[in-house]
């Protein structure tokens, strides 16, 4: 069964010229035990799609969608007091920066503690050997001495790894990871990444992972759904889109990544232009402007997601026609 | 400028900041030379708190050593004019959105080193920012613009024309991408190539990304805890690193490729102290190979083929073959000393 259904997602925030359509008609599944990564540049809207879901968005956004649903309960239904304890019990989050995600005045143990009395109704000392056990799994050595600390004495990396303790706190089956990794060393990276993975292998986690590093996909995505301008424009297994991605868009963004193993690679590719303005409503394929295999069709009508082989879906003309006749594709 | 010479060399350079409450002291940089030649890009790679940030700005002259010197065309940099130096070194920062005045037009910002400098009219300054702005893909029109109206991506152009303008020898980019999205990142890194070859500059990146390493820089210096640990050409560091900490840095990157397996750092997650340096080699609680040798004698500087390591024990793997630019680039260690360097430099000037 899947964890968490989206389907039509929309998310709308007035802004002073208009209204700036942040999200648009996502639909996204995930199932127990997976990965699935959302990935796209700034102002794609993959961490509005995030806030939607854990109903954080700011005051003024209106949100619709034709499903939420989570272990099967349509989130739209629930008022403030049943989302916020599905908040903290059934999904974790994990935000991009740990330092301004903690209370600073409170210590690491208090913040770990507060969360778990807060939903299981348990007392201080289960609390805090419940702390101590999730703050061991996440590779944290002497945990007890750690509690009494502040999140400012601690690394960014080891700050990482409490936030993954704190959203673990009540035994969540889903948690939501707004690029986590983002603000850590590479090594640190790997590190979290794998643990993170681990823990998901134990304990059977649904983990929706918001990136925007390839290279980060790669290493935990089980499934992938590109996002551009708010929609999604491509969505498959990471090793079939890897492969052979189908939207101009995924494979520009994959030109664009230098290569380690080829040190004396030319000039990278780019993708030229702006991304549109979500103010302003989009005719047509919302990458149309700014892609290379454009054609007079593409401005007619809103591109719908077009399934392909092995399951992958691209929002594009060509590959839905078959037409599609680059080399690298012809042989997927 | 010829190839080969040297443009910036920091000799031993060591800069200590002091910590309040308690009183204590953190070694940034402790020992650190390096030499950056004419026409090439050098990467100073390494993790958050190695002291390659402050390193830069050191070879910048935007911060002075505590110990050890830093020298220009031959000259110490304390000894140039703040106007000198600023017409053979420039910056471009990090971060697009710090760096730029935000009262200010980006004409005027573009302006800038011109107008310092004076003797100019306003026409040919006018004239000379909307080349520039030209020839980092914005255009002309973009001078009246004020900084809010620009992406990220537009802003970095601005600090890299704003650097360019006065046609300096020398650009220190201290994380010029990791702002920016990675389509906007390979637009960047191509203005860099490209400004490169037309204006025969050499490049300090400053980065922590392993892909713009290998993408842009002729040769790596690898910094752990203040000190230059392994320096090579891009391709042999990339492919036979010597140094354990270079090992470790590289089985990091993450590969495109999902049937990689993801790295494996077995390693407590306590971070080295710049407070606290470990005796002997600094890297040794962290390395794999750590003898006893290593926790009481700090390695010198070993010569390889074409760079080098400070590592007792470090890896005897060979590099791929290696590229023409290699050789382009001599020793440092092989160099003759500052002072013959000047007289050279001398020499090419009568």
């Amino acid at each position: 069964m899947a964890i968490l259904e989206i389907e039509n997602l929309d998310v709308r925030i007035p802004v002073g010229a208009g209204v700036l359509h942040a999200v648009r008609n996502i639909s996204l599944q995930v199932e127990a035990g997976q990965t699935l990564c959302i990935v796209g540049e700034s102002g794609c809207g993959k961490s509005m799609s995030l806030l939607a879901i854990m109903g954080l968005l700011p005051r003024t956004a209106q949100r619709q969608a034709s499903a939420l649903r989570f272990q099967g309960t349509e989130l739209s239904c629930l008022n403030a007091r049943q989302m916020e304890d599905i908040r903290g019990r059934g999904i974790g989050m994990i935000f991009q920066d740990p330092l301004t995600a903690f209370n600073p005045t409170m210590s690491i143990g208090s913040q770990l503690e507060e969360v778990h009395m807060r939903h299981m109704g348990a007392g201080r000392t289960v609390a805090r050997e419940k702390a101590i056990s999730l703050l061991r799994q996440v590779g944290i050595t002497s945990p007890e001495s750690r509690l009494a600390q502040y999140p400012h004495e601690l690394s960014g990396g080891l700050r990482q790894r409490v936030m993954i303790a704190m959203a673990l706190m009540c035994d969540p089956v889903l948690l939501l990871a707004d690029e986590p990794t983002t603000a850590l060393d590479v090594t640190i990276q790997a590190q979290v990444l794998r643990l993170l993975k681990g823990l998901q292998q134990k304990l059977s986690i649904a983990i929706v992972f918001v990136t925007h590093d390839l290279g980060v996909v790669a290493a935990v995505a089980d499934r992938i759904a590109v996002m551009y301008a708010g929609e999604v424009v491509e969505t498959g297994s990471v090793r079939d889109v890897f492969r052979a991605p189908q939207h101009p868009y995924t494979q520009a963004l994959f030109g664009c990544v230098p290569d380690i193993a080829n040190v004396t690679a030319g000039r990278l590719g780019t993708i030229p232009g702006r991304v549109p303005s979500l103010v302003t409503p989009i005719q047509g394929c919302a990458f149309r402007e700014r892609c290379a295999k454009a054609m007079e069709a593409c401005a007619m009508a809103a591109v719908s997601l077009k399934p392909h082989a092995d399951g992958v879906f691209s929002r594009c003309l060509l590959s839905a026609e078959g037409i599609n006749t680059d080399e690298e594709l012809t042989h997927a | 400028m010829r190839k080969g010479q040297i443009v910036v060399e920091a000799s031993s350079l060591c800069r200590d900041f002091v910590l309040r409450r308690p009183t204590r002291i953190l070694r940034a940089v402790r020992g650190a030379s390096l030499r950056l030649y004419a026409g090439e890009t050098l990467a100073l790679v390494g993790e958050s708190g190695s002291g390659k940030s402050t390193l830069a700005r050191m070879m910048l002259g935007l911060l002075l050593p505590t110990r050890g010197d830093v020298y220009v065309f031959g000259e110490p940099i304390d000894k140039l004019s703040r106007l000198e130096r600023a017409r053979l070194v420039q910056p471009v920062f990090q971060d697009p959105y710090a760096s730029l005045n935000p009262k200010k037009r980006i004409g005027d910002i573009v302006a800038m080193p011109l107008t310092a400098r004076g003797g100019q009219t306003a026409a040919l300054v006018a004239q000379r920012v909307g080349d520039m702005l030209e020839r980092v893909g914005l255009g002309r029109d973009y001078a009246a613009r004020y900084p809010a109206e620009l992406s990220g991506g537009q802003r970095q152009r601005v600090a890299i024309a704003r650097a360019l303008i006065a046609e300096p020898k020398v650009v220190v980019c201290d994380e010029p991408t990791s702002a920016l999205d990675v389509s906007v990142q390979a637009q960047i890194l191509n203005l860099l190539q490209d400004l490169r070859e037309q204006q025969s500059l050499s490049y300090l990146l400053v980065t922590h990304n392993i892909g713009v390493v290998a993408h842009l820089a002729d040769r790596v210096a690898v910094m752990y805890l203040g000190r230059i640990v392994e320096e090579g050409p891009t391709q042999a560091v990339l492919s036979a690193p010597q140094h354990p900490y270079t090992e470790l840095l590289l089985s990091a990157v993450l590969p495109l490729d999902p049937d990689h397996p993801l790295p494996q750092i077995d390693e407590d997650a306590v971070p080295a102290s710049q407070v606290a340096p470990p005796s002997g080699c600094a890297f040794h609680p962290r390395c794999p190979r750590a003898s006893a040798r290593c926790q009481s004698e700090d390695p010198v500087a070993e010569l390889r083929d074409s760079g080098f390591v400070a590592c007792h024990h470090p890896s005897s793997k060979q590099p791929d073959e290696p590229l023409a630019s290699v050789i382009a680039f001599p020793h440092p260690l092989h160099q003759p000393s500052q002072a013959d360097a000047t007289a050279e430099a001398h020499k090419e000037n009568v």
